[in-house]
């Protein structure tokens, strides 16, 4: 809330405002003795002073603000800029990320669809003189489950 | 009192920090499909019905390191990008 405030109420104020209303109070102090001359401002001569000196400082404080506020907002907007930058290049290191993975993926795909073919091709050359024993099958089988899975486990000992 | 709490805000406004975010970078989806489990060869007394399955868990093991490496890939390729925000 009390950033909503600053941020747009004193914000939209622009700087040349805080400067007249800086300059006003200083020259007010300086011509306060003129301005009271009149009689019956006399007697507020020392209270319009202080009152001068507090405007002033205000407006300049509000002033160096507003600066402050504007070297902020450029750096800001580099900030964003480069944000907008890192995005952009993130986005084009993932494209060419995927590009690479899916031309990697058609190439092993067509590679073990070939050696699966040879094998097929090959089948009574490999079937002709090898028998695979069952426990060959139990142990590849073995081999291939992870033992890190639930339940999964369950090697007899090792015979020999 | 209360004049003075206010006075202290409004000069710690200016301690307020950037308001840039940096969004966190999106990963290609395929590379978040985790790794399926080896397949398990038929009880079988023949080489050639075994030799296709070990082909694909030949095949699932250079899918699964190619996902691996892209992950190394995009984290160094995100890091040096991220790094160059500073």
């Amino acid at each position: 809330m009390f950033s909503w405030l600053v941020e747009h109420i004193v914000g939209i104020i622009p700087f040349w405002v805080w400067l007249t209303v800086a300059c006003t109070a200083g020259a007010g102090y300086f011509f306060a003795g003129i301005i009271t001359m009149i009689p019956f401002l006399m007697p507020y001569k020392e209270p319009f002073k202080v009152l001068c000196v507090i405007i002033c400082l205000g407006g300049t404080f509000m002033c160096g603000g507003d600066g402050v506020t504007a070297i902020w907002k450029e750096q800001v907007k580099e900030a964003e800029a480069r944000v907008a930058q890192a995005e952009e290049a993130s986005k084009n290191a993932n494209a060419k990320l995927e590009e690479e993975r899916t031309k990697k993926a058609k190439v092993r795909t067509e590679y073990i669809t070939t050696v699966k073919e040879r094998i097929v091709k090959d089948t009574q050359i490999i079937d002709a003189e090898c028998k695979v024993a069952p426990e060959a099958i139990k142990d590849l089988n073995d081999a291939a489950i992870n033992p890190m899975k639930k339940g999964t486990v369950s090697i007899g000992e090792v015979t020999k | 009192m209360k004049r003075l709490v206010l006075v202290g805000l409004i000069l710690l406004y200016g301690c307020s920090s950037v308001p840039v975010t940096v969004k966190f970078p999106d990963v290609p989806q395929d590379m978040l499909v985790a790794c399926p489990d080896l397949k398990l060869a038929p009880e079988t007394n023949k080489l050639s019905e075994v030799l296709p399955v070990i082909a694909d868990n030949y095949g699932q093991y250079y899918t699964c390191k190619d996902n691996n490496d892209s992950w190394i890939e995009w984290y160094n390729n995100q890091k040096k990008i991220f790094d160059s925000i500073k």
